[in-house]
């Protein structure tokens, strides 16, 4: 009896640790499918966002943005063109460099992709494709159902310090699509919740058509209920036509801008 | 002699100085009045900006890669310590100058223009001004202040939060990393807009949330003994540190700082300011105050002279026989002129103590009054009160300066006086 233990035991152990490598290198691959399915490296990408802002009580706010991408050489533009007051500003993404154009006064300022984009949840960065699998590393890996998706949960952790949130949670459905992601501040505090629940395909690649964002940090309890700020994202009218290089330039953003 | 014969004149003629005498007092009490407030307001907006601005001096550590950190702060303090003989308390600060900090509660939130992260043990004494609408600064000393936060009214106002509420703080880390906490709200200060977008937590604390050592610094506050001249203190502070690292040359304004930094540094250096370089706009702004207050000051004692002047020529017309008589027993022409001045100076004299009595019981009832309710007043008292404040050199030279005037104004008609020989005093009616 006690040898057939023993050996269940040593049995058990070879198990966990012949599975840990190939589950974290199953991760490893999956984290590239998640990156790839939605990185447009062979073309531009374009299309215009709706974003709604629903603060804890019932006050919202809108903005739609037309965004034009390149990812390859990681550049943006994007030109808000709702509401009427915010209209013609613009933010132009060069490498590491983020530009806010005020056509008021008609100067560039410096800002930050982590920056929240009009005040809403929804970030400068989040206008960029997925970089999971450069950034982060896997902490650890699981099943989990959620809704209808059945998912593989990555629990991943920043292997640098550039990134916003050194921890992030994410759910990937079967089709290597992430469908929740959980962004965690360095302390372990939950800090946002995203759920991507549809996408639209376009060629190749993947575009999220509907995003909801909700901010942990922002709550508040009514009639004993919590609700907390709510970002809803609608991505239409996507195009992978081929922009010119001028698209990315000070210049293109002052002339759209007038 | 002379001295006597102006009191009993003084006395004697008490009906008609009466009035001169009023006017002279309740100028003397505005310009006190006046002064006073100005001096207070200025004290209290020195004090707040003090806890605000990291002491009386500041030393800000500034790196190549434009970060501001001290690396041996203790090592620096020692050193200050030693040899600054007219410091009363240097303490190390972590400052959080990013101005994204934020603080979360309740569904609300508000940023903060900067976090300050103390060591409250070190610089408690210096912190007993501040004014709490709840909890103390008590609750952040030793052990017992951890994980917890102190925050103006404004805030806690906004957040719908109270004493012993938990909060959440968001900031990004040194290398831009978000990062929150959970904290305590352990006490609710009175500050005005200007430093109120403030929060004052333990510097260990605010250290571990921005990825650095416990004892991790990026100002040194510096606290003079009271009346020090900072200028001067700050020359030392600057002294002392320069045999151990790279100085700027202490900066008289913000603008002085910046075209330092602009230049650019090639390895850690500190940035000395004093608090007037911090206040230069808001000591502008009451240096003004002030100079508009002594430019009525000018027009009320030049009003006074001619009433002097008026007054006195009445006086002298009226007092040729006693003048003749006194001439006629034997009082030389210069004595006449002196007790007339000396006259003139008596009622200046006593009518601008009663005005400087006077003064300081209305600035110290002012004190009582609470403004609380005009917002422009906020930053210029403490919990809505005025400082009760009376320079009393300031006194000392507005009552020579009174004094003198009134001088001047008496000695035309004392001249007049003077010349007035006995025999034509004697053929006149008066």
């Amino acid at each position: 009896m006690n040898k057939i233990s023993s050996l269940a035991v040593v049995a058990m152990s070879l198990c966990i640790v012949t599975a840990w490598p190939q589950s974290t290198a199953g991760g490893k691959a999956l984290l590239k499918q998640v990156d790839s399915l939605v990185s447009f490296t062979d073309t531009d990408v374009s299309a215009e966002y709706r974003i709604d802002k629903r603060d804890p009580g019932g006050s919202t706010s809108t903005t739609v943005a037309a965004m034009f991408r390149r990812d390859r050489t990681s550049q943006f533009l994007i030109l808000i063109l709702e509401p009427v007051a915010d209209k013609g500003k613009g933010y132009l993404k060069e490498g590491d460099n983020l530009w806010l154009y005020d056509p008021v006064s008609k100067s560039f300022t410096f800002t930050s992709a982590k920056e929240r984009f009009q005040n809403s949840s929804f970030r400068n960065s989040d206008f960029n494709r997925f970089n999971f699998s450069e950034d982060y590393g896997i902490a650890s890996t699981g099943r989990e159902q959620l809704g209808k998706f059945d998912c593989t949960v990555l629990d991943l952790s920043a292997n640098n310090d550039r990134v916003s949130f050194p921890r992030v949670k994410l759910w990937v459905s079967g089709d290597g699509l992430v469908r929740k992601m959980e962004d965690y501040s360095l302390s372990g505090q939950l800090m946002r919740t995203t759920a991507i629940p549809s996408y639209q395909k376009l060629g190749e690649r993947w575009l999220p058509l509907t995003m909801v964002i909700i901010d942990n940090l922002k709550f508040r309890t009514i009639a004993g209920k919590i609700e907390y700020e709510r970002t809803t994202v609608t991505v239409s009218k996507p195009s992978l036509k081929r922009l010119p290089d001028s698209t990315y330039t000070k210049e293109y953003l002052e002339k759209v801008s007038r | 002699m002379i001295f006597f014969l102006a009191i009993r004149n003084l006395l004697l003629q008490r009906k008609r100085y009466a009035v001169i005498g009023l006017a002279v007092a309740i100028g003397f009490a505005l310009i006190t009045i006046i002064s006073g407030a100005t001096a207070g307001a200025l004290d209290t907006v020195r004090a707040k900006a003090a806890r605000y601005f990291a002491g009386h001096i500041s030393i800000t550590g500034y790196n190549p890669d434009r970060a501001q950190r001290i690396s041996d702060p203790d090592g620096l303090i020692d050193m200050l310590r030693h040899s600054l003989r007219d410091a009363r308390t240097i303490s190390r600060r972590t400052v959080y100058y990013r101005q994204d900090a934020k603080l979360f509660f309740g569904g609300e939130s508000i940023r903060q223009r900067r976090l300050v992260g103390i060591d409250f043990d070190s610089e408690s004494q210096e912190l007993r001004g501040m004014k709490f609408q709840a909890g103390s600064l008590d609750a952040m000393l030793g052990d017992g202040g951890a994980k917890g936060i102190l925050v103006s009214q404004t805030a806690a106002d906004l957040l719908r939060a109270k004493v012993g509420d938990s909060l959440e703080l968001f900031l990004t880390t040194d290398t831009g990393q978000y990062n929150t906490a959970t904290l305590v709200i352990r006490g609710i200060f009175q500050e005005t807009s200007l430093f109120g977008f403030a929060a004052y937590l333990r510097n260990q604390d605010l250290n571990t949330l921005l990825g650095r050592s416990d004892g991790a610094a990026t100002d040194i506050a510096v606290y003079g003994r009271a009346g020090v001249d900072l200028t001067k203190l700050a020359h030392e502070v600057h002294a002392t540190l320069s045999t151990e690292t790279a100085v700027f040359p202490v900066l008289s304004s913000k603008s002085d700082r910046s075209d330092a930094l602009s230049s650019g540094i090639q390895e850690e250096t500190m940035a000395i300011m004093t608090l007037d370089a911090h206040l230069a706009q808001i000591t502008d702004i009451l240096d003004a105050f002030t100079a508009i207050s002594y430019f009525v000051l000018l027009v009320f004692v030049l009003i006074v002279m001619v009433g002097i002047l008026n007054t006195y020529r009445v006086l002298v017309y009226e007092r040729t026989r006693e003048i003749g008589t006194m001439r006629a027993l034997g009082m030389k022409r210069g004595a006449v002129i002196a007790l007339f001045v000396v006259e003139a100076a008596m009622l200046a004299g006593v009518s601008s103590l009663i005005g400087l009595v006077g003064g300081s019981v209305a600035l110290w009832l002012l004190g009582l009054v609470d403004f609380g309710a005009i917002a422009a007043s906020a930053m210029f008292t403490n919990g809505g009160h005025l400082g009760f404040f009376v320079d009393a050199s300031a006194a000392a030279l507005n009552l020579g300066a009174m004094i003198i005037a009134v001088m001047i104004a008496a000695l035309g008609p004392a001249r007049t006086a003077g010349s007035i020989r006995p025999a034509d005093a004697m053929r006149t009616n008066g």
